[in-house]
């Protein structure tokens, strides 16, 4: 029962005691046809709505793949309503946030489906922060025209987008190399590898296809993917030390900064740091999609008040040498 | 120690904003702040059209208001001329309706309607209003056949052109409403509103059971319907309060933001479509419940029986009608007076009388005497009883239990007359007796009292026993009826003059007592009156007598007999010179209004309203009498005309048993008359000395009432005036109505009436000017408290900056519309607030506090606020005036 609907049926209810009040006592004969439309009217009401709702389609639309700050989400709610009744009580309850934030406040959409058209709305974000952005929509609240009862129709409407931070002028870098272990996989800046395959074993989602050993898979008949034995190399550790406070500098001179390095045709490591096991995991990064892949995992992290990255990787690893720290604004090397 | 506060201050809008859409932007800089997202205006593709949004409304405004006009007009059966009102209201409703088409449209296009709908009334001043009282007559007429009232009130129409007339006061009307239904309907889509602007005025045609043609009321029906769809849906809102462009609104709460579809014109058309299908097929549908059977008269409820008291009351008196002090229907008003606007006789049968007709002329039947008087009431104290129980009336010999056969022996001519009760009031005896004169006769020429018009009322009986039969009861519609019989003599056998040698000294000491009484503060009053009339004139004619003088009669004395003679000479005289000023100077009516609560009637009636009905002339008379120093009662009763006998009902051709000896008028046998409260009526009775009280009448002669004054106009102000509408000065407009047209002077001067309100309007404006300021600053006060209250501590300090800011803008720097925090804080720095340079170290506490109050993503603290609130507080004090700082040293 929607709460909202009461008031509007308190009012019903006395109206009709009114106009009953009316009939009764004056004996006017329009009062009593009054009194008798208002008794139909609310069987009408329903029926054209039930009617209608039933066929309502709803669509929702977003045109970007990615977003760079500062940035607009356009995303378009497309009611297409093709029955003859309009429906002017159509409550769209929508969330969106940023994974980073807590969620804004449920946002609701009271717009009418015109009869025999459709309907475009646009509700335009505008984004302040990188992060992941999630949308949901659950539910549509068709009421009736006389709003004494609403139909509740539910959709599953859901997308996320990554919002990109908006470039930033590094500082004067002077960086470091750490000592870990590389992946034979990837191949050295001349493109030769440089150790040979440990192991077969089965495909697990997220391995590359290049790496699939199509040979021993038709042998075989499932998908082996092959393991190369790993050796430890010089690279470029980048560590982003997420806490709250500084949270979008980090991500912001995190991104530029592999950017740059990039651009400097450096392959590097990024190490994300897992804070419910205190683990590392150390993600080799060579172009730009696996910067990205990176970004969105770093996206996906949970956020400490203040990051223990550092000292933990020193814990794990006390003998990495140069590890490139992004602390806030701050590139420590 | 300085804060930092990392996140900006906001940016200076390149547009300008209002207030809401100022918050509105601080309140997404928070959110982007709090959610690192925000959510923007909401839009819709694509766009209705604002001209679409105006046209849908204007359709519906013409439903109502034609819709409404139409159907009253056309339930009275008056004709209009259909394409002059279609055209003329819609082309109206079109352009009230578009007055929101944006703020231009809405500030400069109101002044302009308001602008015509002036012009447009004083034009056709006369037209309008001889059209509203076409209507009205109308009205009157179906009322009183509905009520079967045998008057009609019958307002003059200055212009006798109906068809005119009435289609010009329809486009008035119809204006009228559109504007006030476009704020109902095109302001706030609010259905009671338009339901009873729309509705109620029907009423006049639903409650005598006519029902306006079914064209009209599909249209109010689909209205509403509308009406009220669209107003629950919100989808409805002008264009013109679409700041910016904007297609939602949006609402914030804690747990959820609703953004509301602002105007779906489409949507709009398709409801009112719908609306319109719906209620023709539904009053087709029903159409056979307008059935005769339906008739309310034929049931009966309290609810019903009130209002139609009240309706009739209206329909008889007019508006002032309602607001009488007591039931004025009509019968006795037992002596109270001027609580009546107008009497309002229902003409049903108070009394029925039987009797033989001959030349007496009317009859009275007195009811009520009153001697006291107080408070605009005479009362029947005990003095009054006194008097009563030995009532000398002209040779009165009352005795129960003289026989019919006794009075036959004694006197030559013997009437009887049967009184029968019905309406009247039961509580009273009423006993009959003829006026002493005629108004057309003068005493002073007759010299005394006429011989020819005295008569006794000799014996009251008890109902006789045939007329306890049922079939009499039936025959007068009534379950029970209070009768009795009345002998008296319709002939006077004696000298008229002749000492009453049954009147004791005690009795007429009795009289002079308490029929000489007048409140104190009303000799002023009647004095005045008094000399108008020329009173002391008549009275001076009479030299040798003097004020007071009260000796007791000697029959035998020749020389106390011619003195006495003179004595009711003089009395009558001086009543008979007031009589001839009441008929010159004062007019009859049955709708006088009524008398100010804190006036006098008598005062009232005598030196300002100088127009009234019987209770008036009779209450006054009876005062200034008594001024004058004749022992006058005020008396009450009914009064049967020789037109009331004329027409009365022959009942038996057998006249004997009814009379001895009297002359029969031309064998008309025995008849029964039947007396309305209409006929009840007020007199007075002077006292002779040696002779008795002596019936007079004092009202002047009302052979017809006069058209009542109705006005349009005076309709509304009437709201706004104290003094009733219905006055002598009321009357002035028929002069130039004959002409049709008048001059702008006298239509100007018809204006007065708006003075009040617009003295009431100005008023309220300056009171309004000088309060706001204070408002504000106690709802600001307010608001601070309650979120001191609540831990709102931000939003506390956030209220007394902007009091500091605007004291600071109107005071230093006006050119600055909205600052932002940093424009605010760098003047302060350069020039401080009463212009020396604050340190920027010592602003930057408040600086900082302010930035994070307003964008910070937590809340200022307690001990943050009680820190920075003094600070903001000094520098308030000293941006205020020097002259109260002066003050206050």
């Amino acid at each position: 029962m929607n709460s909202r609907n009461i008031p509007y049926r308190i009012t019903y209810i006395l109206a009709l005691f009114l106009m009953f009040l009316a009939a009764v006592f004056y004996r006017q004969s329009l009062l009593t046809v009054l009194l008798l439309l208002l008794l139909i009217l609310p069987v009408l009401s329903l029926a054209a709505t039930r009617f209608a709702s039933r066929r309502l389609r709803i669509s929702v639309e977003n045109p970007h793949d990615e977003l760079t700050l500062p940035a607009t989400l356009r995303v378009r709610v497309i009611l297409h309503n093709p029955t003859p009744f309009p429906l002017l009580n159509c409550c769209l309850r929508f969330t969106a946030r940023n994974l980073y934030f807590p969620p804004l406040p449920t946002q609701e959409l009271l717009i009418p489906a015109e009869a025999g058209r459709r309907m475009e709305y646009l509700l335009p974000f505008r984004l302040d922060a990188a992060g992941m952005f999630s949308f949901s929509l659950d539910e549509i609240c068709v009421s009736d025209y006389l709003h004494l009862y609403s139909f509740r129709l539910k959709r599953d409407f859901r997308f996320e987008l990554p919002i990109l931070p908006a470039p930033v002028t590094l500082p004067p870098l002077n960086l470091t190399k750490a000592m870990i272990e590389s992946e034979e996989s990837v191949p050295s800046p001349d493109g030769e590898l440089t150790s040979d395959i440990r192991q077969l074993r089965d495909y697990r989602p997220g391995d590359r296809i290049r790496d699939i050993h199509w040979k021993m898979t038709a042998r075989v008949g499932d998908v082996m993917v092959k393991e190369y034995e790993r050796a430890k190399d010089l690279y470029y550790l980048l560590l982003p030390e997420t806490d709250k406070r500084s949270l979008q500098d980090c991500i912001a001179y995190f991104y530029s900064l592999g950017q740059w390095l990039l651009k400097q045709k450096e392959n590097y490591r990024v190490a994300l740091y897992h804070i419910e096991d205190r683990s590392f995991e150390f993600l080799p990064v060579s172009s730009e999609d696996e910067l990205l892949i990176c970004l969105y995992r770093l996206y996906l992290e949970p956020v400490e008040e203040r990051s223990a990255a550092y000292e933990s990787l020193l814990n794990q690893k006390p003998d990495i040498g140069g590890v490139i720290r992004i602390h806030g604004a701050h590139i420590l090397s | 120690m300085p804060r930092t506060v990392s996140i900006a201050a906001p940016k200076k809008k390149k547009i300008r904003m209002n207030a809401a859409r100022r918050r509105e932007e601080a309140q997404r800089e928070r959110e982007l702040s709090l959610y690192g997202m925000t959510l923007e205006d909401v839009r819709m593709e694509p766009r209705p059209g604002r001209f679409f949004l105006c046209l849908i409304r204007a359709i519906l405004i013409f439903m109502a208001s034609f819709g409404m006009m139409g159907a009253l007009v056309s339930s009275f059966k008056l004709s209009f001329s259909y394409p002059v009102v279609i055209t003329g209201l819609f082309i109206l409703s079109f352009l009230t309706a578009f007055l929101y088409y944006n703020k231009l449209t809405f500030y400069i296009g109101y002044f302009v309607v308001f602008g015509s709908f002036i012009a447009f009334s004083l034009s056709f001043y006369w037209y309008i209003n001889s059209g509203y009282q076409a209507f009205m007559n109308e009205v009157f007429n179906s009322y009183s056949d509905y009520f079967r009232l045998l008057s009609t009130r019958e307002a003059s129409e200055f212009i006798t052109d109906r068809y005119t007339t009435v289609t010009i006061a329809m486009l008035f009307m119809g204006w009228f409403f559109s504007i006030l239904l476009n704020i109902t309907i095109s302001g706030y889509m609010n259905l009671p509103a338009t339901f009873l602007l729309t509705f109620l005025p029907l009423q006049i045609a639903f409650y005598i059971d006519i029902v306006p043609p079914i064209p009209y009321l599909c249209m109010l029906l689909a209205v509403y319907i509308s009406v009220a769809v669209l107003g629950r849906s919100g989808h409805f809102t002008l264009p013109y309060r679409r700041e910016n462009d904007l297609d939602f609104t949006r609402r914030r709460k804690k747990k959820r933001h609703l953004h509301t579809y602002l105007a779906s014109s489409r949507g709009m058309l398709q409801v009112a479509g719908y609306s319109i299908g719906l209620s023709v097929l539904f009053l087709l549908l029903a159409g056979g419940l307008f059935a005769d059977d339906l008739d309310s008269r034929n049931v009966s409820n309290g609810v019903k029986n009130t209002t139609d008291r009240f309706v009739k009351s209206f329909v008889q008196g007019g508006f002032s009608a309602l607001f009488d002090r007591y039931s004025a229907i009509g019968g006795l008003a037992r002596g109270q007076l001027g609580g009546i606007g107008n009497v309002n006789p229902d003409y049903q049968t108070d009394l029925y009388l039987r009797l033989v007709p001959n030349n007496s002329g009317n009859i009275y039947l007195k009811a009520f005497s009153g001697v006291r008087y107080q408070d605009n009431c005479f009362f029947e104290d005990e003095a009054a009883e006194l008097l009563n129980t030995k009532d000398y009336l002209p040779r009165l010999a009352a005795s129960h239990d003289v026989q019919l056969e006794d009075l036959y022996e004694d006197h030559d001519y013997v009437s009887k007359i049967w009184i029968a009760l019905t309406g009247a009031d039961s509580g009273y005896l009423y006993r009959p007796y003829f006026p002493l004169l005629s108004s057309k006769e003068t005493p002073l020429a007759a010299g005394g009292i006429p011989e020819t018009k005295q008569q006794k009322v000799l014996a009251y009986y008890d109902s006789l026993p045939s007329f306890d039969n049922e079939e009499v009861m039936k025959s007068f519609g009534v379950d029970s009826l209070e009768s009795y019989e009345v002998l008296y003599l319709p002939f006077e056998e004696q000298i008229a003059y002749d000492p009453n040698s049954d009147i004791t000294v005690q009795y007429q000491e009795l009289v002079y007592q308490s029929c000489l009484q007048i409140p104190e503060e009303l000799k002023p009053s009647l004095e005045q009156a008094a000399k108008e009339a020329g009173l002391f004139e008549a009275a001076a004619a009479y030299p040798s007598l003097k004020d007071g003088e009260n000796h007791p009669l000697n029959p035998d004395d020749e020389a106390s007999l011619a003195r006495y003679k003179e004595l009711q000479s003089q009395r009558l005289g001086i009543a008979a010179r007031l009589k001839r000023y009441f008929a010159t100077e004062f007019s009859y009516t049955m709708s006088p209004g009524t008398t100010p609560r804190n006036e006098d009637v008598v005062d009232y009636f005598l030196h300002t309203q100088k127009r009234g009905y019987c209770a008036h002339f009779a209450s006054s008379s009876a005062l200034l009498l008594r001024y004058m120093g004749i022992p006058t009662r005020y008396v009450e009763g009914y009064m049967c005309t020789a037109t009331d006998i004329m027409d009365g009902t022959p009942v038996s051709d057998d006249a004997s048993g009814w009379q001895s000896n009297a002359s029969e008028l031309e064998k008309s046998g025995v008849v029964e008359v039947q007396l309305s409260d209409g006929s009840a009526h007020a007199w007075i009775e002077i006292w002779l000395d040696g002779y008795g009280w002596i019936p007079y009448e004092m009202t002047p002669p009302s052979d017809e009432e006069p058209m009542i004054n109705l006005d349009l106009f005076s309709l509304f102000s009437g709201l706004f005036q104290n003094a009733p509408r219905n006055n002598s000065s009321g009357n002035g407009n028929n002069a130039n109505a004959a002409t049709g047209t008048g001059n702008l002077a006298n239509i100007f001067g018809g204006l007065r009436f708006l003075l009040r309100p617009l003295a009431i309007l100005l008023c309220a404006l300056v009171l309004f000017l000088l309060f706001f300021p204070l408002y504000r600053r106690f709802t600001e006060f307010l608001k601070i408290k309650n979120s001191q209250k609540h831990g709102d501590y931000s939003e506390a300090l956030l209220l007394s900056y902007r009091r500091f800011l605007r004291r600071l803008i109107r005071r230093r720097c006006p050119e600055l519309k909205h600052p932002t925090l940093r424009d605010v804080f760098n003047e302060m720095e350069k020039e401080g607030v009463d212009g020396t340079p604050i340190p920027a170290d010592e602003l930057a506490p408040l600086h900082s506090g302010l930035s994070e109050a307003a964008y910070g993503r937590g809340e200022l603290s307690a001990e943050d606020y009680q820190a920075l609130r003094p600070v903001l507080s000094s520098l308030n004090r000293t941006l205020r005036p020097k002259k109260q700082k002066n003050k206050k040293r």
